[in-house]
C-alpha cells in the first residue's frame, strides 16, 4: 500500500477515560454533586441505622406519647411512645431498597417490552402499545390500590405493584429510542451481515439506549419512593411492624397540634430522598446533553 | 467614498469547557456599494461567524473584538435601538434552510408585512402592494395565493424565495447571504441563483455571499475571499482567484472537485491530505502547514502575513510565487490504478422491471392501504463485474430506494433482481450468508453508519467473523491491513467513532463494506455529507479499493460531476424511472435526454467565464403518489413536443453502444438541438 | 386535520376497550366474594350461593364481561355493596366535586407555571432561570401529603386562616358557601403540578428561542416585545397548553391522597374507600369513569395541539 495517493493518517492516541474517571469527573456538576450527596447520606444511614439508633423500633421507650423533641428523643415520640428518631432511621432501609428494587424490575420488564415492540413494529407493536396506553391511563395510585387490593399488602406485593405500574412508561421510552436507533445505518449494516435479532437488539441498539434509560430510571425511583410512602400514608403499604415513613406521617397527622415535628420529620425525610433522585437525574441529563 | 461594509481586524472567540475556540482571527475586508463579495470556506472555518458578528447576533459564549463599520457607522458600539433600526431595514440576511428560518405558525403575509411595519409607516394597502411587487420580482407564481399560506405548505425553493423577498423588501444597502442555496436541488438552485443575479444588478446593493461551493461563487461574485481555520488566506477579484490561485489551499479546493468532463480514466482527483485543525488547538505558524506539500520550517516558525501578490490580489503564504508558477508541485497526483480487464462481459447484476411502491392510506382512518406511491416505477439495468454504475437524480427521484432494495433493506413490489445467478429480489432476512457477503453497502451519513458504542476494531472484526474471512489468530493483522487500505493506521483501533472526523468515519465505513470481500458494493451518496477537501480523498480511496479487490460499484449521488468522474456507466433517474442509461461518455455528449441536459446546465461551474446554456426547469418535482401521465418529465420538460408526451410513455431509443434514451424526440433532432447550445462539454 | 381527529378517536375507542377489559379483569382477580361482602359473615353458605347465582356470577367470563360493558355504557352502574345504594348519583356528585377542585387547581397552575416557564426559558442559565428551576425541582419532589401537611400547619394551625377539614358533610357543593374549604386542597394540588408544567414550558421556550425563525425575527429588526409575543410565545405555548389539558383529567381522578388528607368528598376518596371495603362495582365504576376521562382528555389535548399548530391543521 506504499504507493498510496496520500499519506496514511495517524493521530496521537487520546486515552479514553475509564468509567471511574468519568464518574469522578461528574463531581464538577453542582446538581449531580448535591443529589449524589443526599442519596449517599441516606444509603449510609440505611446501612448503619441498626448500630446508630438508641432504641428498638417497637420499644415503647418513653411512658409519654407525642413527646416533643428532647435530648432522649431527638425527634420526639409517637402515639405509642416509640422513639421517632429510631423509626425514621430504620425506616430509611426500606425506602432506600424498595423503590430501587421495584424500578429495577420495571426497567427489566419495560425494556424487554419496548425492545420487542419497537423492533418488531407492525401489529405486535400496535397491540402492545395500546395495552401500555391503557395501563398508563390510570392515575398511578389508583392502579396501586387496585393491585394491592387484589394481591394484598406485603413487601413483595408492593414491589410488584410499583414495578407493574412503572413498566409501561419505561417501555414507551425504550420503544421510542429503539424506533430512532433502528433506522440508523449501523443497524442496517448489521442486518446486511446477517446478524441475528438478538445481536442487533442487545449489542447494536441497547448499548446506545442505556444512558437515557438510566436517567429516566433515576427519576422513576424518586417517584416510586413517592408512591410507596403514599401507600403507607393510605395504610396500604408495607405492613407493620416495620416503620414506614408514609405511615408515620399518617399516624402523626392528628397530633399536629401537639407536636408538629412528629409528622413533619418523616415527611421531610421522604422529600429529601425524592429531591436527591431528581437532582441526580437532572444533573446527569444535563451532563449528557453537553457531552454530545 | 466610504465602503458599505468595512471590517477591520475582527477576532471572534468561543469559550467552552474544551477551551477557547478561535473561530475568526484578524479578519479584514471591505465591500463597496453594488459589489458582491464571496466568502468561501469549509464548514467550521468561521465564515458564518463573520455573518453573525456583522449582524451583532453572536451567542453569549462568543466574544469579538476589532472594528465593523457599516456606511461609516461603528456597529460594535451601536446601541440596541440603532441596531434594531438597521437590521432588516438597511442590513438583511438570508440563511441556509429556509424551512426553519420561517415561523411555522404565521402566514407568509404576516411575516413579510411585519418587516415593513417595523421600519416604515405605510397604509396596509401600500404595504401589500410592495410585498406583491417583491414577490413578483423573485418570480413567485401566484403571489396573491401565496400570501395566505403557511411556510410548510410551500416547497423548499419557494420558501427560499420568500426569505429572499423578505430580505430585499426594504431595499437594504447590505445583504448577507449565508449558503442560501445549499440544500436545494441543483435545478432549483439554478433558478434561485438566476433571481439573485438579476436582483443584485437591479438593486445595486452590496452583498456578502457565503458559500462552500466555488461554482456558485464563480457565478455570482465580483470579489472573493477564501477562509481557512478562521483566517482570510486569500483575496482577489473573482477572475484572478480562478485564474491564478496563490495559496496552496485555494488551489487545492479548486482541484479537488471533479471538473466537468473529468474521468478517473484521465487522472486521479487531487485531494488535500489531512484534516482541518481544531479551532481550540491551532498549529503554530501557518494553519495550513500540516496539510501543505510546500511546508517547511519557515512556515511553522512564524505566522504568515497576507501578502500582496498582484493588483488587488493577496495571499497568506510565503510560497505564493511557487503556487502561481508551479501549481503542479502542489496538486501533483499519481494516475489511478490502471483499468482492470474489462472484457468480462458477464453481467454480475441484472435488474428488470423493478418497482417499489410505498403504502398510501386510501381512507380517512388509514385502515385500507394500497401500494400507491411509486417511488421506483419500472427500472431495468445491468452491471458487469468490476464496473461502476452511477445512478444520478434529484432528491426524491428514487435513487436511494434503489440502493436499499439492492441491499434488501426495502421490500420489492415487483420485478426481478438477479445477482450472479441468484435471486436478490427478497428481503435481507431470507438471503443466504453467501449472498449477504457478496453485496455490501456504504451509507450516506458517516455519523450514523458506525455504532457509537463500538470501537473501530470491533466494528471491523464483526464482518470478518460473520463471514469467516480469516482465522481468529489473523484477525488483528487483517483489521490493520483494512485500516491501512483506507489510509488510517493502527492508532485508530481502539477509538470510538466520536473521536473521528467525518472523513475518517467514512473511511472506516468503507473498510467495513470491503472487509467481507464482496463482489458488489452499493454506495448511497457516500461523499455528500463530507467537506469538500476530504471528498476527493474518499472518492479516490473508493476507486482504488474497487480496483484492487475487483469489486463492482453502484454509486448513487446527486452530483453529476462526481458520478461522471467515477462511473463507467450512468443511469439518470427522474421520478422513479430511468430517463437515460449508457456508457458515461455517451451520456454526457449529445444526444442526451432533455432532463440530463437540464441537470448539466444547472450545475454551477467553477469558472467565472464559463458560457453555459441556461436551461431552466419550471415548477417542482411532482408527487410520486400521482405522477404525470405519459412521460413523467413532461410537466417540466423544456423540449416538450406535444400531446404525445402527455399520453404515451416514451420509447427506449437506442443511441448506440448500449446507450438508451427514453424520449419521444427523435435522436437526430435531439442531437442537432443540443450540439447548437452545448459548450465545453 | 379531519383525518387526524378521526384517527385519534378510533385509537381512543380501542384504548377504552382495552381499559374496560383491564378493569373487568382486575375486578375478577380480586379475591372478593361479592355475596360475602353483601350478606356479611353471619350469612349461610347456601344463601351466599343463591345470591351468587342470582347475580350471574356463575356465568362464563366473556358473557359477564359483555353484560357488564353493555350495562356500563347504558348508564346502569349497579348498586354499591357497601352502601347498598345505586352508584350512579353518588359517583356523579363526587365527580362534580372533583371537577370543581381540579378546575380551581388549574386556574392557579396555568398562569403561574406558564409565566414562570417563559421567564426561565428567556433568562436561560441566568439567575431567574436558576431560581425558577430550583423551585420547580423542589415542588415536583415534594409528595402531595407533605405539601398538604405543611399548608395545614401554616394556614390552619398557625395563622388560623383556613379550615384543615374540607368535608362537606353530605351536602351538595356550593361555591359561595364552601369556597374556603376548597382553597387548601386546590393549592396543594396546584403545588404538585406547577413545577412540572413550569419545566415543560421552560424547555419548550428554550427550544423556540434557539430556533432559526426567532433569529430571523430578531434580525428583521422587530421590537423585542413583538419577537417574544408574536413569534416565540405562539410556538412555545402550544405544547404546555396541550399538556395542561391532559392534566385536568388527571386532577379529577388522581387526587386520592389530597382528598383523603382534607376529607374532601371527591372521586378519588370514593375510590380509596371502595378499595378498602372491597366494594367491587364501586371500584370498577369509579376507576372506569376516571380513566375514560383521562383518555378522552388526551385526545382533546392532541386535537387542541393540532388546532394551534398550522403544520397539522393544514395537512
Amino acid at each position: 500500500m506504499d504507493q498510496s495517493l496520500e499519506p496514511v493518517l495517524s493521530q496521537p492516541v487520546i486515552q479514553k477515560k475509564n468509567l471511574w474517571q468519568r464518574v469522578f469527573a461528574l463531581r464538577r456538576n453542582l446538581t449531580v454533586l448535591l443529589g449524589a450527596s443526599i442519596l449517599i447520606f441516606w444509603v449510609i444511614i440505611a446501612i448503619f441505622a441498626p448500630s446508630i439508633v438508641p432504641y428498638g423500633i417497637n420499644e415503647m421507650a418513653s411512658g409519654q406519647v407525642w413527646k416533643s423533641p428532647s435530648v432522649e428523643h431527638p425527634f420526639g415520640t409517637d402515639n405509642l411512645g416509640r422513639d421517632i428518631f429510631t423509626r425514621v432511621l430504620i425506616g430509611a432501609r426500606q425506602m432506600v431498597v424498595l423503590p430501587a428494587l421495584s424500578v429495577s424490575l420495571a426497567v427489566i420488564i419495560g425494556t424487554s417490552i419496548g425492545l420487542l415492540s419497537g423492533y418488531r413494529g407492525g401489529w405486535v407493536d400496535e397491540i402492545i402499545m395500546r395495552v401500555m396506553d391503557a395501563v398508563m391511563a390510570f392515575p398511578v395510585l389508583m392502579l396501586y390500590l387496585m393491585i394491592i387490593a387484589a394481591v394484598g399488602a406485603s413487601v413483595v406485593n408492593v414491589v410488584i405493584a410499583v414495578a407493574v405500574a412503572t413498566a409501561p412508561a419505561i417501555s414507551r421510552l425504550v420503544r421510542g429510542l429503539v424506533l430512532d436507533l433502528r433506522s440508523r445505518e449501523f443497524v442496517a449494516a448489521a442486518r446486511m451481515r446477517g446478524e441475528p435479532t438478538s445481536y442487533i437488539l442487545f449489542r447494536e441498539i441497547l448499548p446506545n439506549a442505556i444512558n437515557p434509560i438510566m436517567v429516566d430510571a433515576l427519576v422513576r425511583i424518586g417517584y416510586a419512593s413517592f408512591s410507596i410512602s403514599a401507600l403507607g400514608f393510605l395504610g396500604l403499604g408495607v405492613p407493620p411492624p416495620n416503620p414506614d415513613w408514609g405511615g408515620m406521617v399518617s399516624e402523626a397527622r392528628n397530633a399536629l397540634i401537639i407536636t408538629p415535628t412528629a409528622p413533619l420529620l418523616p415527611a421531610l425525610a421522604i422529600a429529601s430522598l425524592v429531591i436527591g433522585f431528581n437532582l441526580l437525574a437532572d444533573g446527569l441529563s444535563e451532563v449528557m446533553r453537553t457531552e454530545r | 467614498m466610504t465602503p458599505v461594509l468595512d471590517i477591520q481586524n475582527l477576532n471572534v472567540n468561543y469559550h467552552s469547557s474544551r477551551g477557547i475556540a478561535r473561530a475568526v482571527r484578524d479578519l479584514s475586508l471591505t465591500i463597496e456599494g453594488g459589489e458582491t463579495y464571496g466568502l468561501v470556506g469549509e464548514s467550521g472555518c468561521g465564515k458564518s461567524t463573520v455573518a453573525l458578528s456583522i449582524m451583532r447576533y453572536l451567542p453569549r459564549q462568543a466574544q469579538d473584538s476589532g472594528g465593523i463599520r457599516f456606511q461609516g457607522r461603528d456597529l460594535m458600539q451601536a446601541p440596541a435601538e440603532e441596531l434594531r433600526h438597521l437590521r432588516g431595514n438597511r442590513i438583511a440576511i438570508v440563511y441556509q434552510d429556509p424551512q426553519s428560518s420561517l415561523n411555522p405558525v404565521l402566514t407568509i403575509e404576516r411575516q413579510l408585512s411585519e418587516v415593513i411595519a417595523a421600519h416604515e409607516e405605510h397604509s396596509a394597502s401600500e404595504s401589500r402592494r410592495r410585498i406583491l411587487d417583491m414577490l413578483e420580482r423573485v418570480r413567485m407564481p401566484d403571489p396573491q395565493y401565496i400570501l395566505g399560506r403557511y411556510p410548510h405548505q410551500l416547497s423548499g425553493g419557494m420558501q427560499q424565495r420568500i426569505v429572499i423577498a423578505m430580505a430585499l423588501l426594504l431595499r437594504p444597502d447590505l445583504v448577507i447571504m449565508d449558503e442560501p442555496t445549499t440544500g436545494l436541488d441543483v435545478t432549483i438552485e439554478a433558478g434561485v441563483l438566476d433571481i439573485l443575479d438579476d436582483l443584485r444588478r437591479e438593486f445595486k446593493m452590496a452583498i456578502l455571499y457565503i458559500s462552500h461551493n466555488l461554482g456558485v461563487i464563480a457565478r455570482i461574485c465580483d470579489r472573493v475571499g477564501i477562509m481557512y481555520a478562521g483566517e482570510l488566506i486569500e483575496q482577489a477579484p473573482v477572475n484572478d482567484i480562478f485564474a491564478h490561485p496563490s495559496h496552496p489551499y485555494t488551489l487545492g479546493l479548486l482541484r479537488c472537485v471533479p471538473r466537468q468532463g473529468l474521468r478517473y480514466t484521465n487522472e486521479a482527483l487531487y485531494s488535500i491530505p489531512g484534516r482541518v485543525p481544531p479551532l481550540t488547538a491551532l498549529p503554530q505558524g501557518c494553519a495550513f502547514a500540516p496539510r501543505c506539500v510546500l511546508a517547511e520550517s519557515a512556515c511553522t516558525a512564524a505566522h504568515p502575513r497576507l501578502e500582496s501578490t498582484a493588483q488587488d490580489h493577496s495571499a497568506r503564504c510565503i510560497h505564493w510565487e511557487t503556487v502561481v508558477e508551479q501549481p503542479e508541485r502542489v496538486t501533483f497526483t499519481r494516475p489511478l490504478s490502471s483499468q482492470t480487464d474489462q472484457n468480462s462481459e458477464k453481467n454480475l447484476l441484472n435488474v428488470r422491471g423493478l418497482k417499489v411502491y410505498f403504502m398510501q392510506a386510501l381512507d380517512v382512518l388509514g385502515i385500507r392501504k394500497r401500494p400507491n406511491i411509486k417511488v421506483v416505477d419500472g427500472v431495468d439495468f445491468d452491471l458487469p463485474a468490476q464496473r461502476t454504475l452511477g445512478v444520478v437524480g434529484e432528491s426524491g427521484c428514487g435513487k436511494s430506494t434503489i440502493a436499499k432494495v439492492l441491499a434488501g433493506l426495502t421490500p420489492v413490489t415487483s420485478g426481478k433482481i438477479e445477482f450472479s445467478g441468484s435471486d436478490f429480489a427478497k428481503p435481507i432476512e431470507s438471503r443466504s450468508s453467501d449472498s449477504l457477503q457478496q453485496l455490501q453497502m456504504v451509507f450516506q451519513n458517516p455519523d450514523s453508519s458506525l455504532n457509537p458504542r463500538h470501537t473501530i476494531s470491533q466494528t471491523l472484526s464483526r464482518p470478518l467473523r460473520r463471514f469467516k474471512i480469516v482465522p481468529q489468530d489473523q484477525e488483528n493483522e487483517t483489521i490493520i491491513g483494512l485500516l491501512r487500505s483506507v489510509n488510517l493506521d493502527e492508532s485508530y483501533l481502539d477509538r470510538y467513532p466520536s473521536q473521528l472526523s467525518g472523513g475518517e468515519k467514512q473511511r472506516v465505513a468503507i473498510a467495513r463494506a470491503f472487509a467481507g470481500n464482496p463482489e458488489l458494493v452499493v454506495c448511497d451518496e457516500p461523499i455528500s455529507s463530507l467537506d469538500v477537501s476530504v471528498q476527493a480523498a474518499v472518492l479516490n480511496l473508493l476507486h482504488e479499493l474497487q480496483h484492487q479487490r475487483k469489486v463492482a460499484l453502484v454509486f448513487i449521488a446527486h452530483d453529476l460531476n462526481v458520478v461522471r468522474y467515477i462511473s463507467d456507466e450512468v443511469a439518470v433517474i427522474y421520478l422513479g424511472r430511468i430517463c437515460e442509461i449508457g456508457p458515461t461518455d455517451r451520456i454526457f455528449s449529445p444526444p442526451s435526454h432533455p432532463y440530463t441536459e437540464a441537470l448539466m446546465s444547472a450545475i454551477p461551474v467553477a469558472d467565472p467565464n464559463a458560457q453555459i446554456n441556461p436551461i431552466r426547469l419550471s415548477g417542482n418535482v411532482p408527487s410520486p403518489a400521482n405522477p404525470p401521465t405519459g412521460c413523467h418529465f413532461h410537466t417540466r420538460c423544456p423540449r416538450k413536443i406535444g400531446a404525445i408526451c402527455e399520453t404515451h410513455e416514451p420509447p427506449a431509443q437506442e443511441a448506440g453502444d448500449n446507450h438508451k434514451i427514453f424520449c419521444h424526440i427523435p435522436l437526430d433532432e435531439l442531437r442537432v438541438l443540443q450540439t447548437d447550445v452545448m459548450v465545453k462539454m | 386535520m379531519l383525518r387526524f381527529i378521526l384517527r385519534r378517536f378510533v385509537t381512543l375507542l380501542i384504548t377504552m376497550l382495552a381499559l374496560s377489559i383491564l378493569i373487568f379483569g382486575l375486578s375478577e382477580v380480586l379475591p372478593i366474594e361479592p355475596a360475602l361482602v353483601i350478606l356479611g359473615r353471619e350469612s349461610t353458605p347456601e344463601a351466599r350461593a343463591a345470591l351468587s347465582e342470582e347475580m350471574g356470577f356463575n356465568r362464563p367470563l366473556p358473557e359477564r364481561y359483555v353484560n357488564w360493558l353493555v350495562r356500563f355504557i347504558s348508564g346502569d352502574w349497579g348498586d354499591s355493596y357497601r352502601l347498598g345504594a345505586p352508584i350512579q348519583p353518588l359517583v356523579m356528585r363526587r365527580l362534580l366535586n372533583s371537577t370543581i377542585l381540579a378546575a380551581l387547581a388549574l386556574l392557579i397552575i396555568s398562569p403561574i407555571s406558564l409565566f414562570l416557564g417563559v421567564i426561565a426559558g428567556l433568562y436561560r442559565a441566568r439567575w431567574p432561570d436558576r431560581a425558577i428551576s430550583a423551585g420547580s425541582l423542589l415542588t415536583i419532589s415534594l409528595p402531595d401529603f407533605v405539601v398538604g401537611l405543611l399548608l395545614i400547619i401554616i394556614f390552619s394551625w398557625w395563622l388560623k386562616l383556613l379550615p384543615a377539614d374540607s368535608s362537606l358533610r353530605g351536602a351538595d357543593i356550593d361555591l359561595a358557601q364552601h369556597w374556603r374549604k376548597l382553597i387548601l386542597p386546590a393549592v396543594t394540588a396546584a403545588f404538585v403540578l406547577v413545577g412540572y408544567i413550569t419545566r415543560v414550558t421552560r424547555v419548550s421556550m428554550i427550544e423556540v428561542m434557539d430556533s432559526p425563525y426567532i433569529r430571523t425575527a430578531i434580525l428583521k429588526g422587530l421590537p423585542y416585545r413583538t419577537v417574544i409575543i408574536r413569534h416565540a410565545l405562539r410556538n412555545a405555548l402550544i405544547a404546555p397548553i396541550a399538556i395542561i389539558t391532559t392534566q385536568f383529567a388527571w386532577l379529577v381522578g388522581g387526587l386520592i391522597i389530597i382528598e383523603q388528607l382534607f376529607n374532601y368528598p371527591g372521586l378519588g376518596s370514593l375510590f380509596a374507600d371502595a378499595a378498602r371495603s372491597n366494594d367491587l362495582p364501586m371500584i370498577a365504576t369509579s376507576s372506569m369513569i376516571t380513566v375514560s376521562l383521562i383518555v378522552f382528555s388526551q385526545v382533546i389535548a392532541d386535537v387542541l395541539y393540532g388546532l394551534l399548530n398550522p403544520r397539522i391543521r393544514f395537512s
